[in-house]
């Protein structure tokens, strides 16, 4: 491949202006990192990893580092409706790649639970981010994730002792401002869950006006043993905006991770889960919903890796697609030879509600191992006819029986959540998308309440 | 109410219907006899709006209005019901949130006030006693995992909620024990009034023993070849429908 140098130059060359020096263990991980992205050409459709993704339009542009002074400028009101105000929780509200603690707010804590902004932490428990930085996301190769490596601003340090539990939501609330340039915010999260802790974590992305900005995110989690992680994602920034996100577990034995991956926003979104399953009867579930419109473009990836024994897999990913967006899906299941018993699965499916609405979707299950449990699948669809048909003689007007029906389809992706307010403040989110509404909240909940309890 | 002249229906080009005249007035029970194949549950689906079938000639008039003019919905306001032969199944959707929102939507088209989720499920409960229906399959989606006889209690269920001005039922009897059928005709029964009209198609006289029909038809290759009271139902039940073949190859 050629490489066009000078384009990925142009593309980060000015965010090297600001790239002062932290304390040296991270001075030399994004010195390690920045190399490696001098030596990385921009992704192209050649590449079988973005074959159906195109950056063209990106990589003509160059990055502006993100300014403190756009964040200054945010006052409390155009906060709060991005906060879950019916939920107790930590809130961290980082905005364009700034920590804003006058809009955070973080419980008291007891010793054991750690939860710092990353600027904070490196000061406080440098010894946490000498260990894991870099160590849990190893996808190598990525030009993205070398661009985090480089140039990350903040992020967040989670780190429970062993035993404990957070009893109230973490919550990250992402804010960008943009401005006529392509401002870029970039966050490096570690979570660390010691032996049999637990925690609930939500991350929101959210754009405060029409502008465009690029976030950039990597966050390493390791569960350790008997420990349980619910981990919410939603994306639900402007049409202009451009998201390249990566989570990176490490499961130890009998440790439970879920992720839910919700992408409503974006002009381009793309967003890596890879869970590496390290140890005997760990459980990873993972659920994604890619609801795009207009000329959205939607990038899911998961790679889930089976390195031990007894360990359980399971992915749900679900994809709505109106007017001319693109959804792609591209997921990976392997087991290896020592990993018996293993029981993984995954599932594709998507719904095309436009003739111009696009999906590419590859599945991918690689064995090694000969006493496994393993399915993959994918389908591409419309609407039920025969569905539509039965709520209409119902008395059920086409364009809201239409809306319900779509709803239905990603009914089982938004359940994954477990967080009752999350789930409220989504379900607004997509009455809007998925045309009028059909129904008050107040009845979802009231339903779905009737529907838990069986009644 | 209604008023079907001269109808003839194709699909694929195939002629199903071939010239079907049939008047239903308020307060009537009619019921729709035939084999296999004669183009019973086609005339259902033509009635309710399924798409796919070509009208060729005639016309169907509902409370004065020309039916075909209607989608499935403005049908349905207007006070037409089909209960499916085959209830569809639709995962994500509560039963109840789709019975409140078709009501509320019918409710609207009547110029009557919306209701809400605690007036709604009182109402409906009431109902479901009706028809004898678990309580719990309110919360679970539309007929979803229903064994055959909760999806045709379901659909009756739909009805007493709905209220309809002519219910067509189409089948309701298949796949029901003896005792499902009882209730579900004593359900019907329980709806029947001066105002409204029912429609039963069905290819056995059974049902016909709880829900008494007033007037008999026999459909056969498309047309209705034989019109009587209810011990026309006895008839076909004793002497089979090769009786009717035979009368209408004579004719």
């Amino acid at each position: 491949m050629i490489k066009n140098k000078s384009a990925e130059t142009r593309f980060y060359e000015k965010l090297l202006k600001p790239f002062v020096k932290k304390q040296s263990l991270v001075n030399a991980f994004q010195e390690e990192s920045y190399k490696a992205l001098q030596q990385t050409s921009f992704p192209t459709l050649k590449d079988e990893e973005w074959k159906y993704t195109d950056i063209g339009d990106l990589a003509i542009q160059s990055l502006e580092p993100a300014v403190k002074a756009d964040a200054e400028k945010i006052r409390p009101e155009m906060v709060f409706p991005y906060r879950f105000n019916h939920m107790k929780s930590h809130v961290l509200v980082f905005i364009n790649g700034y920590f804003s603690p006058h809009f955070s707010h973080i419980k008291k804590n007891s010793n054991s639970i750690l939860i710092e902004n990353l600027s904070e932490a490196l000061s406080s428990h440098p010894e946490i981010v000498q260990t894991y930085l870099g160590k849990i996301d190893k996808k190598g190769n990525d030009f993205f994730s070398y661009l985090n490596g480089a140039f990350f601003q903040e992020g967040v340090v989670i780190d429970l002792r062993d035993n404990v539990s957070c009893e109230i939501p973490i919550h990250l609330l992402y804010l960008t401002v943009g401005n006529d340039h392509l401002r870029y915010a970039s966050y490096r999260n570690i979570v660390i869950l010691g032996k049999g802790s637990s925690a609930t974590l939500v991350e929101t992305h959210h754009s405060l006006n029409n502008q465009s900005v690029l976030t950039n995110t990597v966050t390493e989690i390791v569960t350790s043993e008997n420990a349980t992680l619910q981990h919410h994602i939603l994306q639900l920034q402007n049409e202009n905006s451009y998201y390249f996100g990566s989570t990176n577990v490490s499961l130890f034995p009998e440790s439970h991770y879920q992720n839910t991956w919700i992408s409503l926003g974006g002009k381009l979104s793309r967003n890596d889960v890879n869970a590496e399953m390290q140890g005997e009867g760990s459980d990873c579930q993972l659920y994604g919903l890619y609801a795009g419109h207009h000329h959205q473009l939607m990038d899911s990836r998961t790679v889930v890796t089976h390195n031990a024994i007894h360990a359980t897999s399971n992915q749900l990913y679900k994809g709505i697609l109106n007017d001319c967006a693109q959804g792609n899906f591209n997921g990976k299941i392997y087991v290896s030879r020592n990993a018996q018993k293993t029981e993984a699965y995954q599932l594709n499916r998507n719904l095309i509600l436009s003739e111009k609405a696009r999906v590419n979707t590859k599945p991918h299950l690689k064995i090694f191992a000969d006493d496994v449990k393993c399915s993959h699948g994918a389908s591409v669809g419309q609407l039920d006819k025969n569905a539509l048909f039965y709520l209409q003689s119902r008395g059920v007007g086409k364009e809201v029986a239409r809306s319900m029906l779509t709803f239905a389809f990603a009914n089982d992706v938004i359940d994954s959540i477990i967080l009752g307010s999350v789930r409220f403040f989504l379900y607004k989110r997509l009455y809007n998308r998925f045309g009028r509404e059909w129904g008050s909240v107040d009845d979802f909940e009231s339903f779905q309440t009737i529907r838990k309890n069986g009644e | 109410m209604l008023e079907i002249h001269n109808l003839r229906v194709s699909i694929n080009g195939n002629r199903i219907l071939k010239g079907i005249n049939l008047f239903i007035n308020a307060g009537e029970v009619h019921a729709i006899m035939g084999p296999n194949g004669s183009g019973k549950s086609t005339l259902a689906h033509i009635l309710a709006g399924r798409d796919g079938y070509v009208v060729e000639e005639g016309e169907v008039l509902f409370n004065g209005k020309d039916l075909f003019a209607l989608s499935p919905e403005e049908r349905a306001w207007e006070g037409l019901f089909l209960a499916f032969q085959y209830p569809i199944e639709i995962p994500g959707v509560s039963n109840a949130t789709f019975l409140k929102t078709a009501l509320n939507e019918i409710r609207k088209h009547r110029g009557l006030p919306e209701l809400d989720a605690m007036d709604f499920l009182t109402t409906v409960r009431k109902r479901m006693k009706l028809v004898d229906m678990d309580p719990s399959l309110l919360g679970r989606p539309v007929n979803e995992g229903f064994s055959g006889g909760e999806k045709k209690r379901n659909e009756i269920l739909q009805m007493a909620v709905l209220e309809p001005r002519l219910a067509i039922l189409d089948e309701t009897d298949s796949g029901l024990d003896i005792d499902s059928l009882k209730t579900v005709a004593n359900g019907v029964n329980s709806l029947r009034n001066k105002d409204n009209a029912i429609l039963v198609i069905t290819h056995y006289q059974r049902l016909l023993d709880y829900i008494v029909p007033d007037y008999v038809h026999v459909l056969f290759d498309g047309r209705i070849v034989e019109s009587g009271d209810k011990t026309l139902a006895l008839d076909l039940e004793r002497k089979g429908y090769d009786w009717i073949k035979e009368k209408t190859a004579e004719s």
